[in-house]
């Protein structure tokens, strides 16, 4: 078993499902990257490299390069997949959802539901998500409890290598729309991922790490700074368990409430905004059924109800950070900073 | 006794890919007189929780780690005395130790890096192999999981053993292929010869658990020259009386939360099961093709096999045998070793269920071991 990166993850999951299955096919901006760079098709494979390679293998037909239209190509795609194919849209960034919404929530999480059970869209969306890189409001933001909120779309947040292929397979697999949200400063992450293909189910979160003070649930990128947390919180003799629920549709509500019952006390880290976010809507599942097993308040760590600033000094003040979820930890504990 | 006044209580190696592992609990206190093979330290590694026993007789003098302290592979954890040397010689032998240590520990870590050889037909195995000490055994040992496992459901064993230990993958298992053939046993058989030419072992103590066993005893029958000695751990081969749902259900269970009660019962001590025992096993089960071997293997050589067949006739195999059971095991009953004919040692341990060699890890060490001196090479 090899070492490879949260990018090589997706890149061989993408690859060895279109080798297994003929109808699975690539579209997207870039997605052959470099079209139109010098001539040299296939030189970048999209701006984060994740789809380098593909275009040699597959061929134009299966890996479309789209232009910059995602109303166009995201509506491609929607309509493949109603003709039987088992389409990857690439939606680069997340934030571009915007000019798709129709197609994506009036059409593809309604298609099964309305036409009763008798034909559905299998239909992955892989798109990035994620603050990091100052690259501005429009290019940073988490999306994915906007989708979550949708009925009729599932929600993946992978946080690791391992994760990102296994949930990448089983939503090219899945019947259903798939939004498939990679945080951009995972792409380098690097841990041991089997090279054979293998699928891990929906709706089942990943226990991080074990303990027995406090339960912290942490997505995608967060679930780094959790166990940065942690880490420091173990020192301290505060015992932290934390919970990746891996997909926010289905959301593995069942796993959270039973480490909560064990703890008493939660801390949700996010990093999509503080209003109607998976945040608030954890925490309110916890309180409705959870109270009594719980000791103190539940602390949302979230960033501000504000645009992502570009400026990376404040970039840096607005995504959550270890020493916050410190404190939220804490303050949970009933202990003084 | 006078070079052995005191003795440091280290952390243990169970099994080939423990690093470090973590402090739960001292069961004894500081001060307290422990009897040799007491149950002195609780220490959880990334598979399970398991208890330390006191390697001499004292005074537990020094719990040096602490409850929730991460430590490498042979770090100090406490200090036994013989009597009372002091707090200086105390302190003198502890300072000494941690001056001593960092060196060792550098030199330990290259022997837990997985290997594997592909055979005929593309198959691979992956494997572990652990070379024999100084003064061990010349004979080698290969270690034969059960169904569902994979190698390093010996975590508590290979390093115990005095013997180059060959812990391999079945094919369908763990890292190896995901190739069964027919799921038989004659064909796992088939591949444990095949890779034993391959490694140029001629002769082996063979040591197989539950599939293991049947896979062993397959071998025993069929390629006799290759095996030296045979030992049986909760399983008799082909007409063994099986635990059916169990089966059923751990071939069903694709999730934690329903997989873990099927884990379970593997075990009389139930705690045993962590989740990340679970977790890897899933993570076994999920790999593209697991499923399908496994269901193959337990229609093939454990559900039904294609002719209804007796029990082996193991006074037929002229080899050394013994067979180890749990005396709580709830996958296959116990009482089944009752006939075997004269010549069989049946060992049955208490408070031990179908994993007999992690429950019961030291006893089963040393009759493995004990097993293996006898035979001789």
């Amino acid at each position: 078993m090899a070492k490879k990166s949260y990018r090589q993850a997706v890149n061989e999951a993408i690859q060895q499902e279109m080798r297994r299955d003929s109808a699975v096919i690539l579209i997207g901006e870039d997605v052959a990257g470099g079209a139109g760079a010098g001539g040299k098709d296939d030189a970048w494979g999209g701006p984060m490299a994740v789809t380098k390679g593909l275009l040699a293998e597959f061929g134009a037909e299966r890996v479309v390069d789209t232009p910059i239209s995602e109303a166009g190509y995201i509506g491609m795609a929607i309509g493949a997949a109603a003709g039987g194919l088992r389409p990857i849209a690439d939606l680069m960034f997340n934030d571009f959802i915007g000019v798709c919404f129709d197609q994506v929530v009036n059409q593809a999480a309604k298609y099964r539901y309305m036409y009763g059970g008798q034909d559905s869209i299998p239909l992955t969306i892989r798109t990035m998500i994620g603050a990091g890189l100052s690259i501005s409001a429009q290019h940073s933001q988490c999306l994915y409890p906007v989708f979550s909120y949708f009925a009729g779309l599932k929600v993946v947040v992978p946080s690791c290598p391992y994760d990102a292929k296994g949930l990448l397979i089983s939503a090219i697999r899945d019947n259903d729309p798939v939004i498939f949200c990679e945080h951009k400063l995972l792409y380098d992450m690097v841990e041991e991922v089997p090279d054979s293909p293998y699928s891990i189910p929906f709706g089942e979160a990943r226990f991080v790490r074990d303990g027995g003070d406090v339960t912290i649930v942490a997505l995608s990128r967060m679930v780094h700074i959790a166990l940065e947390a942690a880490t420091i919180l173990a020192e301290q003799g505060i015992d932290c368990e934390i919970i990746d629920p891996r997909t926010t549709t289905p959301l593995d509500v069942e796993t959270i409430l039973e480490s909560v019952a064990a703890t008493g006390r939660l801390v949700i880290v996010d990093e999509a905004g503080p209003r109607c976010g998976m945040a608030a809507d954890i925490a309110a599942m916890v309180a409705e059924d959870g109270f009594s097993s719980l000791k103190a308040p539940i602390i949302k760590v979230t960033p501000p109800h504000s645009p992502i600033p570009a400026a990376p000094n404040l970039e840096k003040l607005y995504i959550p950070d270890a020493a916050r979820v410190i404190a939220a930890v804490h303050k949970v504990m009933g202990r003084k900073d | 006794m006078a070079g052995h006044e005191l003795t440091a209580v280290t952390m243990p190696k169970w099994g080939m890919s423990m690093t470090t592992g973590q402090v739960v609990g001292w069961l004894e206190e500081d001060g307290a007189r422990v009897e040799k093979g007491a149950e002195i330290v609780e220490i959880e590694t990334e598979k399970t929780v398991n208890v330390l026993e006191a390697v001499e007789s004292g005074i537990l003098v020094r719990t040096i780690a602490q409850a929730g302290d991460k430590l490498p592979v042979g770090a100090l954890l406490g200090v036994i005395a013989q009597n009372s040397p002091g707090n200086e010689a105390i302190e003198a032998f502890i300072e000494k130790f941690q001056q001593d240590f960092t060196t060792r520990d550098n030199n330990d870590a290259s022997d837990n890096q997985p290997l594997d050889i592909t055979l005929a037909d593309n198959i691979t195995i992956a494997y572990q192999y652990l070379p024999a000490g100084q003064d061990g055994d010349n004979l080698p040992i290969i270690l034969l999981h059960g169904f569902g496992g994979d190698r390093n459901s010996w975590l508590f064993n290979s390093a115990e053993l005095n013997s180059g230990v060959y812990a391999l993958d079945l094919p369908g298992h763990g890292g190896s292929s995901k190739k069964v053939g027919d799921g038989s046993l004659a064909f796992l058989a088939h591949i444990v010869s095949e890779f034993m030419t391959a490694l140029d072992l001629p002769k082996a103590h063979i040591v197989g658990h539950s599939l293991g066993a049947s896979v062993a005893l397959s071998l025993a029958h069929s390629f006799p020259a290759k095996v030296a000695a045979l030992t049986l751990l909760s399983g008799l081969g082909t007409g063994t009386e099986v635990n059916r749902q169990y089966i059923e259900g751990f071939l069903a269970a694709n999730r934690r939360k329903t997989l873990k009660p099927w884990m379970q019962q593997l075990f009389f001590n139930a705690d045993m099961v962590s989740r990340d025992m679970v977790e890897e096993v899933l993570k076994a089960k999920r790999i593209e093709g697991a499923e399908a071997c496994l269901g193959k293997i337990a229609a093939a050589a454990v559900l039904a096999p294609a002719e209804p067949n007796p029990a082996p006739d193991l006074a037929q195999l002229t080899m050394p045998l013994q067979v180890i059971w749990g005396r709580q095991d709830r996958i296959a009953p116990p009482d089944q070793t009752r006939d075997l004919p004269d010549g069989i040692t049946v060992t049955i341990i208490e408070k031990a269920g179908h994993m007999v060699h992690m429950e019961a890890a030291k006893r089963v060490n040393k009759l493995i071991r004990d097993f293996s001196a006898r035979t001789g090479s």
